[in-house]
């Protein structure tokens, strides 16, 4: 086969970027762009991690996969030529393998004895050939009965481990990878994905007679559609199609060890991966339909997305793109070659010097050398100053050498919530240990003061005529004692509400106090909240939307349960229910602030104190809102039950017919508004 | 000697409380004063004991007090408003019924080694022959079993819902007595001044006509939920528990006294379990004692 001179002509230039040339030229602009997950794991654009620099063209024809051996020869499955075509790194064909035997080769791999691996799909078959192109082997549909009676025998594509066992994905699997030993044997399956039953399901299977069950459809698991093998022999699989966990990375047992995280993005990533590999670095990469390229650090966090597929068809030929990505290498330079099976060509992509630092600072991190990837990763901030994987491992580099307030920011910075749980608890761990032997010298002391003082009596006079005269000052003042009232609706509600009710507790000055009081706290809860258990984005908050979702609940509620109450035989009279809200936020005004503070020195460790305290502050407001409707309108508890439902019923359609005069109007308005513009326009 | 026969009749009692109470207090208040290897005779190093449980001890600070405070914070009130409930509900059925329930009921408390064995560890077994393993997969909720007493997630789960199983104990029946003791003619006029309901019945005439044993089963409560701590271990089959899963403070006294013969600062932890344990005991009296 003829190699066309443009192919050469590139690969020299680009033998001369990779060997030669200054790292900091960047000679074209990137056709496409290249997106990161930032601190909220929502895709944002960030420095293009990997440049189109070469093409290879080789009379391909629907090529279906690429493999580059260990000296860098590109093997590729020419499917419609039904053979296996080699070329060295230079571009040079090799040599064409298994002309006359193949059919319609989908898979190939290459073992480091050079012997080429071909999963045959037209045939059914595995073959093996040697160094030379010698068949030496076929391996057809395994006749163990394990294998089971109906089981299809599809091969799509192949890996070989270096016991030279076979991996090799079969098309309609649903058991997974089919494993077969040196000899052909069938091993076993391995790595199979997992089905998950609805709730739908669950409730059938619990109801369900046995007859019925089995007419039910199975639900089988998706089978996987494509693999690679890193250097330690661990097997990645992608998968499309499935809910979750569409890239794996498979443990000797056959289970994931990768955590997905959930991607905020538009783009379908894994979720249609076509191929993946893996680099000697360890990082993951995956090709999906779409023409993106996802890179993954070993531990399965998204690192960059790139690349695309134009709409059209004159773009589908702009270098950089690709129209039918049928498969994704990585040689030991960190080049990616991607196989395009509608333009029969190889395009390959070099890392930018902003993705070798990366790769280099991961590689470090890895290796235990904290302090030189915390160098690398400073400089990778110099091209992206958010870029969230290097706030992370800078923290966690921090934490490993023991600067915990240096971890805790980057950790801020990276979002990383239980990491800087942790040191936190270092820091504030060492300020206990530097502080808490004069912080209980303290209070024992003055606990022991208060003892002897009171045994004298001089504290308990001097208390007794101070409070008494705290008292008398309240109870001149309407207005305080109607707000500290507020008090005895945590301790003695039923009674309190009776008061409210019967003997003029409470004015409608106090509630307005509360109102505004229950809204500053809730402003100062969302801004003074501990980092860890703050889970509002304080980026984008603005005063009128709290204001709304504070006072539009509550002035609904209390104007629909006065309007549902009014008609139901409720006493209660609109200033009671009024008044009687505020109060029943009692428990929130109390309790608020010292929440705010605890969860400033709570780690996660303690979290559950943090949560359980504000449950049942939430709690206790639910059952003095309920206390307040039974009494203040004289219910039975059945009646309160429906009077809280027919005042919540009320506020939706109150909400419902608000919207609905909020669209006429707007109608309205609108064409009011073209009327004046017409005639504006016409007379 | 005029007053020699009340201290006569005194005796007895101060004698077993002074051998069996007072003196192991104190003896292990002094201990935890000491490094003391049960071998060499106790050396005494002043507060460092506790200075060390305070600021060095990172397993008591990280996962024994979180891990018991969730525990307390569990098994002590909801084993509590579960007696109560359990007692209140008793105590409206006929009278042989209710004996045979009681006795049921209360049976967990006294059989929880036996019944360990039998129930829990067979429910909880963490291959798929487990009942609750298998029965997840049957559904199809789970793909692979999930080793429920080895795991961290699970660990304390289990043991709180093992806890409250076994928790209707000595203050379930002083509370059942207490309730079987109200004279009914304190519903009858209160019916007549209107109350309406049974949850009126139960806040206005049940609980405050049976204050003492209210407070006796708070006090068992909070005592058993702080003693327990055999539970973690008893499930799991190690001391430490898992990953220091459901390590509670009982667990981390036998761990530094009889694992690695620290007794001296074992004493020191069990002097504060007991201090924490008093200081609850005082919240109990304050929220249910007589206050006159």
């Amino acid at each position: 086969m003829r190699m066309i001179r443009r192919c050469v002509l590139y690969l020299v230039i680009m033998l001369l970027i990779t060997f030669f040339a200054i790292p900091q030229v960047v000679f074209a602009d990137t056709p496409y762009k290249a997106w990161t997950p930032n601190y909220k794991n929502k895709l944002v654009p960030t420095v293009v991690p990997y440049e189109p620099v070469g093409v290879i063209e080789g009379g391909f024809q629907s090529p279906e996969d690429l493999y580059i051996a260990q000296n860098g020869d590109i093997y590729i499955a020419d499917s419609g030529n039904a053979r296996i075509v080699a070329f060295d790194k230079d571009g040079n064909l090799i040599k064409e393998i298994g002309e006359g035997v193949l059919n319609r080769p989908t898979g190939v791999f290459v073992d480091d004895n050079k012997f080429v691996y071909v999963a045959d799909y037209g045939n059914e078959k595995v073959y093996i050939f040697d160094d030379v192109g010698r068949l030496i082997n076929a391996f057809g549909r395994p006749n163990s009965p394990l294998y089971g009676k109906r089981s299809q025998f599809k091969p799509r594509k192949l890996v070989v481990d270096k016991r030279y066992n076979i991996y090799i994905v079969s098309e309609g699997s649903t058991e997974g990878l089919v494993q077969l030993n040196v000899a052909g044997e069938f091993v076993g399956f391995y790595g199979v994905n997992e089905s998950e039953a609805s709730l739908k399901r669950i409730l059938q299977g619990l109801l369900y007679t046995e007859a019925q069950l089995n007419q039910l459809f199975k639900i089988l698991p998706p089978s996987p559609n494509n693999i690679d093998i890193d250097d330690d022999a661990i097997i990645y699989t992608v998968t499309r199609g499935a809910d979750k966990d569409n890239l794996k990375k498979l443990n000797i047992a056959g289970q994931n060890m990768l955590k997905t995280v959930e991607i905020d993005s538009d783009m379908s990533l894994a979720s249609n991966a076509v191929d993946v590999t893996v680099s000697k670095y360890g990082n993951i990469y995956v090709v999906n339909e779409d023409g993106y390229i996802m890179e993954y650090d070993s531990y399965g966090n998204l690192m960059f997305v790139f690349g695309g597929k134009s709409n059209n068809e004159d773009s589908a030929q702009r270098f950089g793109f690709l129209s039918d990505p049928k498969a994704i290498e990585i040689d030991n330079n960190d080049m990616l070659y991607l196989l395009d099976g509608t333009n029969n060509i190889v395009l390959l992509y070099r890392p930018t010097e902003f993705a070798q630092n990366v790769h280099q600072a991961l590689y470090m991190y890895r290796q235990g050398l904290y302090v030189e990837s915390q160098q690398l990763w400073h400089n990778v901030l110099k091209w992206n100053s958010n870029f969230t994987i290097a706030h992370d491992s800078i923290a966690k580099a921090y934490y490993k050498e023991q600067k915990y307030k240096e971890a805790m920011a980057e950790f801020r910075l990276a979002n990383n919530k239980s990491g800087y749980s942790e040191a936190f608890w270092e820091v504030r761990q060492d300020f206990l240990s530097n502080w808490l032997s004069l912080i209980l010298g303290v209070l024992l002391s003055v606990t022991v003061l208060i003892a002897i003082l009171k045994r004298i009596n001089m504290v308990n006079d001097a208390a007794r005529s101070f409070s008494k005269r705290v008292m008398e000052r309240i109870n001149k003042s309407k207005l305080l004692s109607d707000l500290l009232f507020a008090f005895n609706f945590v301790s003695h509600p039923i009674d309190a509400y009776y008061s409210l009710r019967w003997e003029n507790k409470g004015s409608i000055l106090s509630g307005a106090i509360l109102y505004i009081v229950f809204f500053v706290e809730y402003v100062l809860s969302i801004f003074l909240t501990g980092y860890l258990f703050n889970n509002n984005d304080l980026l984008n908050i603005s005063l009128t939307s709290v204001l709304v979702t504070v006072f539009v609940p509550i002035i609904l509620w209390f104007n629909s349960n006065y309007l549902v109450s009014a008609i139901n035989e409720g006493e209660g009279r609109y200033r009671d229910i009024y008044i009687g809200t505020a109060y029943a936020l009692a428990p929130y005004i109390i309790f608020t602030i010292p929440l705010i503070l605890l969860s400033n020195v709570l780690t996660y460790n303690e979290a559950f104190v943090y949560d359980l305290c504000f449950y049942l502050m939430i709690l206790w407001c639910a059952i003095l809102f309920f206390i307040m409707v039974s009494v203040v309108h004289d219910y039975s508890f059945g009646q309160t039950i429906g009077n809280i439902l027919l005042t919540i019923f009320a506020m939706l359609i109150i909400i419902f017919i608000v919207f609905v005069l909020y669209l006429i109007f707007n109608q309205l308005y609108q064409f009011i508004y073209s009327i004046i513009q017409e005639v504006m326009v016409r007379v | 000697m005029k007053h020699r026969n009340p201290y006569l009749f005194l005796s007895p009692y101060f004698m077993l409380f002074g051998i069996f109470i007072v003196i192991p207090v104190v003896a292990a208040t002094v201990l935890s004063f000491t490094y003391f290897d049960a071998v060499r005779p106790p050396r005494f190093v002043g507060f460092k004991n506790y200075v060390d449980l305070l600021t060095d001890d990172e397993v008591f600070m990280q996962y024994v007090i979180p891990n018991t405070i969730k525990y307390a914070i569990f098994v002590g009130p909801l084993g509590y408003m579960l007696s109560f409930l359990l007692a209140w509900m008793l105590a409206q059925i006929p009278k042989v019924p209710r004996t045979v329930l009681a006795l049921i009921i209360y049976s967990p408390s006294m059989t929880s080694g036996v019944a360990m064995a039998v129930v829990w560890s067979i429910i909880f077994s963490g291959d798929q022959t487990g009942y609750l393993n298998s029965l997840l997969m049957n559904l199809g909720i789970i793909n692979y079993p999930i080793q429920w007493l080895q795991s961290p997630d699970f660990l304390m789960p289990v043991m709180i819902i093992v806890t409250l199983w076994g928790s209707m104990g000595v203050g379930f029946l002083a509370m059942l007595a207490g309730i079987l003791n109200i004279d009914p003619s304190l519903y009858e006029a209160a019916y007549i001044d209107g109350i309406g309901n049974r949850l009126q019945e139960i806040m206005y005439i049940t609980i405050p006509s049976m204050k003492p044993q209210m407070l006796f089963g708070a006090v068992m409560a909070v005592v058993n939920t702080f003693q327990s701590g055999a539970i973690g271990v008893q499930l799991s089959g190690a001391n430490p528990t898992p990953q220091y899963a459901g390590q509670l403070i009982v667990n981390h006294i036998e761990d530094y006294g009889f694992l690695r013969y620290d007794m001296g600062y074992a004493a020191a932890v069990s002097v504060v379990l007991l201090l924490t344990v008093y200081l609850l005991s005082r919240l109990a009296w304050v929220l249910f004692g007589e206050n006159d």
